[in-house]
């Protein structure tokens, strides 16, 4: 990852800050900070403040303090929700991580027609995704199902995908797998921002395929690939419609998913101060993730324009 | 009205602020085409302006919009101090409540609104609905007597009229008889027992794998299993409601016997069959695949059967008492509203007899639950209900609501996915599983919000 | 990665089995698709046939018809197109804006504030939603395209912010360092240096900002209120009836929203390759 030449910049001493640097940095970002606080900062304040209360939509809001913090920590169905959904993170965003790497490596060779495959492998997410979820039940149903089809053509018993609780979360990490194009794209952008003389003078110190992705595809792509892995996780965490049409949390809760029981909490049984606590945790979970990942990333992420200090 | 001209102020105001940074002509062109009739002209205070009742209902498709558009404009013709504005909102019953909420809570609740039996409950503990039993007792042109008997019950809570039913449903046995002819089974007649039912069940099930043919489906579903509890004598709770029953007798054994017929007998579709999505059990029994199944009175999804097929009433053993589940869709007022007065003139005319007359005409097979446009229904749709037609309308004689109580969505949720463990590949034991939900059940029927 | 030099009998075979490989996964992700359309063109009927038929028999062409009469379509088509018009192109100006001084600018609180803008995308819109509801009901913009357009103008989404710096801060500094020698100001590096040379990414935002606010029901299904100024992602939602749904109908009404992305997208993949570029400017 370090191989020289590569990293100038590492080398050079950091400048101080600037006044007119500081200065344009808040200018470049004050539509972003106004939007923020006109629209988003407001809601996001209001939800923290709900979050204190008992307040179910229609009725007048009391104040409870932390009580609706404690009463998570005893709902076992709070911890169930958890649970499926950091399973739904931790086995499908690697896995989806991988599968959009492998697309966008070969989406990007040298060959005639390769954007007719890019395409294909990006229609996919193209498909609204009531009907893509759809097209799912239909795709995993138990006697009539795409998957069983295939699973009996060669030879093996056919599932019971949605049906079985040890079956459930695994199919809809498959089912994910259909909706890589969009990170396969962005590693794809990546991939041909890599310049060209890197490879050939790679070539010429005698690296073959494996040492050339290893020294410079890789170490190159990392920002995007940090990218998709921070967003991947915060998409994850908050999975939802899949769960909403296609499963109803079920069988036997096995996809009852931390957004699925918050959406009910809040909208079918009016416990808005109860949501809005489920809210902030799961937002302190992601925050923290993405903090640490941020502290990780200087280890493995690498930058050509990185502003060293 | 203070409310529109401030609001233009704002836009207005947000307009000025925009050509600062972004550009005001792009702004401008993402106007929408044409504002609600009466939206935000403003300043034209001079006329007597007609009072405004909003309504949410539910839009999308055009014969969801042929439903109400057609309406609205006849009401205003007859009562031209009242404007009608609705709010379209394609989605069901807890997509309406989500808006419903939403409205309330920003201080835009609308002055009426669809509503349905599943989201009743919920919203009655809260008090949201108006009591409308006041206008009702003052109101000579509307008595409570008009609708179905069960139906009306659907939205009723604790005494109070929380709205009236539209479209009403009660439950019945939907069957194949070309199948039950073929395994030489006698048709479901009057006064079938449930021992009938079985012995037809398992004669018409036959076959392997996707061609199998099964006698029946559906029960697992927690509303048909309930039906056959409550013919036992059981029931969901307890007659206070505050004790879950289902997992004692008389109620257990109907559960434990529903899931036989899944697993040992056979002769129930797998409840993993229909519970995904899009396949539904109307798609099974169109194809020649099931033989009856039980089913609230809206036959959409099983009219494009080839075959000749009509309906039963439940089977009934000596000593039951004959219940069937009725559901309803229909419309509230908000508890809140400003004008409720208008209000009621509109909701009294979306209960009357040519609001009733249309819907017939409009959205077809709905059974109204208006007796009079119930009755002649028969005759009007007589090309497309089933022969024996007359049984559903029967069937509200003896038909009751679901038991709603405090959080009733919530029970929902504990029930069925309870029955589906049961029935369904985990083959779970039905005390145990119905124990292990009575907690969660007890505290949501019972709750009562907090001030 | 072929090499420049010319083929040799065994790299034709390697690209053969290349091609066998990319058909194989081609087909696979795209059998979904293939469904939908084949639904689309099917009778009710033969929904749920087993085994299932892929090539409907007849061609029910009249579903494309039934279903822009159920749903009034493409009256929602000229909406869409507005909204995404603007919200795409706000988010275009403004993320990249935002991005830049996130990825080559130093001030304080550069790394909390950047933070600040991932958080607002942690949080679940389910418990923002009412008091966001309220934000837009004061500011007068219920049942206008303003909820959907305006906020992209102020920022675009932490997502793209958060992309648009990750590809800044690929390209050397040096670039920079180069224009600030020559008296460029930074908006004028933004504009003239970096902007150029993003185009990869900014094509890449585009696309997904367009694919994100033409299939986006949620935001649009509580901010517009009258049919009028409905876009094509809730009218797909009218087909779900309170009963029964018309499935093919639906995969139909579908297939002709994704028909116009699946175009923007083949033709717009060729920038996402023209990063190429940015070597010779790199110097090396």
């Amino acid at each position: 990852m370090d191989s020289p030449g590569i990293n100038p910049v590492k080398e050079k001493k950091g400048r101080g800050l600037l006044w007119s640097e500081t200065r344009d940095g808040f200018l470049f970002i004050l539509p972003w900070m106004f939007g923020f606080l006109i629209f988003t900062a407001g809601p996001m304040l209001a939800s923290l403040y709900i979050s204190l209360t008992r307040w179910e939509i229609v009725t007048p809001s009391v104040w409870v303090g932390g009580a609706q913090y404690v009463k998570l920590f005893s709902d076992d169905r709070f911890w169930l929700s958890l649970y499926n959904t950091s399973y739904y993170v931790f086995i499908g965003v690697p896995l989806h991580l991988l599968m959009a790497l492998l697309a966008a490596l070969a989406v990007n060779m040298n060959l005639r027609g390769i954007h007719y495959f890019r395409t294909a492998y990006y229609v996919p997410s193209l498909t609204p995704v009531v009907a893509n979820s759809i097209l799912w039940v239909w795709i995993f149903h138990p006697s009539w199902g795409l998957a069983n089809a295939f699973l009996e053509w060669i030879g093996l018993e056919g599932l019971y995908w949605l049906q079985d609780p040890r079956l459930a979360k695994p199919a809809l990490i498959i089912m994910s797998f259909w909706s890589i194009g969009g990170q396969m794209v962005i590693l794809l952008a990546g991939l041909k921002g890599i310049p060209i003389p890197l490879y050939e003078a790679a070539a010429i110190d005698g690296a073959n395929w494996w040492g050339r992705f290893w020294r410079i595809t890789l170490p190159l792509l990392t920002p995007a690939l940090f990218f998709n892995l921070i967003i991947a996780i915060i998409g994850a965490f908050q999975i939802f419609t899949q769960a909403y049409i296609m499963t109803e949390g079920g069988p036997n809760y096995s996809t009852l998913f931390y957004l699925l029981y918050l959406f009910r909490a809040a909208f079918e049984n009016f416990r808005m101060g109860y949501a809005s606590a489920m809210a902030w945790v799961l937002f302190i979970i992601v925050l923290l993730f993405t903090i640490i990942q941020f502290m990780l990333s200087d280890r493995w992420v690498f930058y050509e324009g990185d502003l060293r200090r | 009205m203070k409310d529109q001209v401030s609001n233009s102020v704002s836009r207005r105001g947000f307009l000025r602020l925009s050509a600062l940074g972004v550009g005001a002509s792009a702004l401008a062109a993402c106007m929408p085409v044409a504002g609600p009739a009466g939206g935000d002209s403003g300043g034209d205070a001079g006329m007597a302006e007609p009072t405004a009742v909003s309504f949410l209902t539910q839009g999308g498709s055009e014969t969801s919009f042929l439903r109400y558009e057609p309406l609205i404009e006849d009401f205003q013709a007859a009562n031209t101090g009242i404007t009608i504005d609705p709010i379209w909102e394609p989605g069901g019953a807890i997509e309406i409540q989500t808006k419903l909420l939403t409205l309330i809570a920003a201080g835009d609740a609308p002055d009426s609104y669809w509503a349905h039996s599943y989201t009743n409950s919920g919203q009655a503990v809260r008090n949201i609905q108006l009591d409308v039993n006041p206008f009702l007792d003052a109101d000579d042109d509307i008595s409570g007597d008009d609708f179905l008997l069960a139906a009306l019950k659907d939205f009723q809570y604790e005494g109070r009229q929380i709205g009236f039913p539209r479209e009403t449903t009660s439950t019945v046995i939907i069957y194949n008889a070309e199948l039950f002819d073929a395994a030489g089974a006698a048709r479901p007649a009057d006064g079938w027992t449930w021992g009938d039912f079985v012995e037809a069940a398992a004669a018409m099930t036959q076959g392997e794998g996707t061609d199998r043919v099964f006698g029946t489906a559906d029960w697992h579903r927690n509303r048909n299993t309930w039906i056959k509890m409550w013919q036992k004598g059981g029931d969901v709770l307890s007659e206070d409601r505050t004790k879950f029953t289902m997992n004692q007798e008389p109620g257990l054994s109907q559960v434990v016997e529903i899931q036989d017929w899944h697993q040992e007998g056979g002769i129930h579709v797998p409840a993993t069959v229909t519970e995904a999505g899009g396949f539904s059990t109307g798609d099974l029994f169109t194809t020649g695949r099931i033989g009856m199944f039980p089913q609230f009175s809206v036959f959409s999804n099983v009219m494009s059967s080839e075959f000749e097929w009509d309906i039963a009433h439940f089977p009934v053993d000596e000593g039951d008492t004959r219940t069937t589940r009725v559901a309803s869709a229909g419309h509230s007022l908000y508890g809140g509203t400003e004008n409720p007065d208008e209000a009621w003139q509109w909701m009294k005319f979306l209960g009357g007899e040519n609001a009733f007359r249309h819907w017939v005409e409009a959205t077809g097979l709905n059974v109204p639950s208006l007796k009079v446009v119930a009755e002649s229904l028969l005759e009007t749709m007589a090309d497309v209900l089933p022969a024996s037609a007359q049984i559903m309308l029967d069937a509200f004689e003896y038909g009751r609501p679901e038991p709603v109580a405090g959080d009733w969505i919530g029970v929902h949720r504990e029930v069925q996915p309870a029955l589906n463990s049961i029935y369904g590949i985990e083959k779970a034991d039905a005390q145990g599983t119905l124990d292990a939900i009575a907690g969660r059940v007890e505290e949501l029927a019972v709750y009562v919000p907090g001030v | 990665m072929t090499s420049i030099s010319g083929r040799s009998a065994l790299e034709i075979l390697w690209a053969g089995i290349w091609y066998v490989v990319l058909s194989i996964f081609a087909v696979t992700l795209a059998l979904p698709l293939v469904w939908l359309i084949s639904t689309s063109l099917k009778t009710g009927g033969q929904t749920f046939l087993m085994p299932p038929k892929w090539i409907p028999d007849p061609f029910v062409w009249s579903n494309y018809a039934e279903a822009f009469k159920a749903v009034a379509f493409h009256e929602y088509f000229w909406n869409t197109i507005r909204i995404v018009f603007f919200a795409t192109t706000g988010t275009l100006l403004t993320a990249s804006l935002a991005a830049y001084a996130f990825a080559r600018l130093r001030f304080p609180l550069r790394g909390p504030l950047f933070l600040l803008v991932l958080s607002t995308i942690m949080l679940p819109s389910i418990v923002t939603l009412i008091p966001t509801f309220i934000v837009f009901r004061t500011l007068g913009w219920i049942d206008t395209f303003l909820p959907l357009i305006v906020p992209l103008w102020f920022g675009g989404g932490a997502f793209n912010i958060f992309l648009f710096r990750q590809f800044f801060m690929t390209i050397p500094l040096e670039l920079d360092e180069a224009a600030r020698i020559d008296g460029a100001s930074n908006f004028r590096i933004y504009w003239t240096v970096i902007l150029p040379l993003s185009k990869p990414v900014l094509a890449t935002i585009a696309v997904f900002a367009f694919i994100h606010n033409w299939n986006d029901f949620f935001e649009p299904l509580i901010y517009l209120q009258s049919p009028e100024n409905w876009t094509m992602a809730i009218g797909l939602r009218g087909f779900r009836g309170l009963y029964s749904t018309e499935w093919n109908q639906m995969m139909a009404a579908s297939t002709a929203m994704i028909l116009p992305l699946l175009i923007l997208f083949f033709f717009a993949q060729r920038y996402f390759v023209s990063g190429i570029q940015m070597s010779g400017l790199a110097g090396r």
